[in-house]
């Protein structure tokens, strides 16, 4: 079963609300992504969503070779690339060499913006939450998320039937959305301060 | 909220569900509030484990599709008109010209058409034996005569003309089958001699005349045609 293939198909016979669901699944990785080259929160988002366009006006050219998130990946990529170059060809400073090593040397930047910590932030309240859940449910879970198992193959590593695995992971999924709901309120609330 | 549904959804983020499921999961989302927070925040906590979350509160769907509603029909490749999709393509096409040649053909004895046959005959249809030299080479044995050139006159009528052996004269021959309007075959004689008779079961009428033979000898070789009728 792929479930993606299934959403493409459906945007490709027309279904926006199809595409809808996968903007929401794929918009923060892809706006992280973005900013880890551009170090630019706000152009991000603009490259993000521009990308997200773009890949629906050619969406009959994507073939599924690979993943859909490879493919937006790229166009993002390449959109925020070909600013970059508009904008050095204006200060008539432009080099290809000069702007791959400026890309490279933001995506492995040592700075820590604040959104970067803020993300790190988040990261750490996640995983001590996984950290909290029952041992089954967490280790299915980290088979599923960190391992990238498939329900079939982590049915046959924990010896249990596929359903468990579902339960399992979907109970896993419940708790962490409470405790991150409470995290952000409680971040509503120092904000509001 | 349905907890089957929520539980569909933790399927749908692994990839872990069937066509129909999706597409049912698609419309549930778009149609229902508390189902779409619930798949936006499923996958916040999915970037949120993997350090890829920004801001918790960050939503671009809506600018993002209200881009691509914004769009003309020509820009979105995803739009499908009658002329590329799939119902007329290429294979239906042929299919469907395969069908109206069929129904067209069985629709004929109704519309009172039909395709020329050889045995229909008509005023307007070359009637004529498809060897019309065998037949005037017949017809020239019956005066010994040998046949020197000959044309097609009209779709129902010929002529020859021959040489006759002992005068060493010429004789031309006028043939119309019996089809040919009356006032059509007296139009077209001026001289000779005319007579009705038959080639095999075809009826024909001949008209003989000559420049330099006798009336005589053509009312002779005229007769030869009756006698054989």
């Amino acid at each position: 079963m792929n479930s993606e293939k299934s959403l493409i198909n459906l945007v490709k016979k027309g279904d926006k609300k199809a595409y809808e669901v996968l903007v929401l699944q794929y918009q923060d990785r892809l706006v992280f992504s973005v900013y880890k080259f551009l170090k630019d929160y706000e152009l991000a988002q603009d490259i993000a969503q521009e990308a997200f366009v773009k890949a629906f006006k050619n969406i009959e050219k994507f073939r599924g070779d690979s993943s859909f998130y490879t493919w937006i990946y790229r166009i993002a990529i390449n959109t925020a690339k070909n600013l970059l170059s508009s904008k050095a060809r204006s200060s008539e400073v432009y080099d290809d060499e000069i702007m791959e090593l400026k890309l490279s040397e933001s995506a492995v930047t040592t700075e820590n913006p604040e959104n970067i910590l803020e993300a790190e932030e988040l990261r750490s309240k996640m995983m001590d939450a996984i950290q909290s859940l029952p041992d089954d449910i967490r280790t299915t879970l980290s088979l599923r998320e960190f391992d990238g198992l498939s329900y079939e193959e982590i049915a046959k590593v924990q010896n249990c039937p596929i359903g468990t695995v579902r339960s399992r992971i979907h109970k896993g999924r419940e708790i962490l959305d409470k405790t991150f709901s409470k995290y952000n309120m409680s971040n509503l609330e120092i904000n509001s301060i | 909220m349905s907890k089957t549904l929520e539980q569909k959804l933790s399927l749908l983020m692994d990839g872990e569900i069937t066509p129909f499921e999706t597409k049912r999961l698609v419309d549930e989302i778009h149609t229902n509030s508390n189902f779409k927070s619930l798949w936006l925040r499923m996958n916040k906590h999915k970037a949120a484990m993997h350090g890829e979350l920004l801001d918790h509160n960050l939503d671009l769907s809506q600018n993002i599709m209200s881009q691509i509603n914004n769009l003309s029909p020509t820009n979105s490749e995803t739009t499908k008109t009658w002329l590329n999709s799939d119902f007329f393509s290429v294979t239906y096409m042929k299919m469907c010209c395969y069908l109206i040649g069929f129904f067209f053909i069985l629709s004929l004895p109704l519309l009172n058409l039909s395709f020329p046959t050889s045995n229909t005959t008509s005023s307007n249809q070359n009637i004529l034996p498809l060897n019309n030299e065998a037949l005037l080479v017949d017809l020239g044995s019956n005066f010994n005569g040998s046949l020197k050139d000959f044309r097609i006159t009209s779709s129902s009528s010929m002529e020859a003309n021959y040489l006759v052996p002992g005068d060493d004269k010429s004789l031309r021959l006028k043939v119309f089958f019996d089809n040919i309007p009356e006032n059509e075959w007296l139009g077209t004689i001026n001289k000779g001699i005319t007579v009705h008779t038959r080639s095999g079961s075809t009826p024909l009428i001949l008209n003989l005349s000559s420049e330099n033979l006798p009336n005589q000898r053509l009312i002779k070789i005229s007769n030869t045609f009756l006698e054989n009728k």
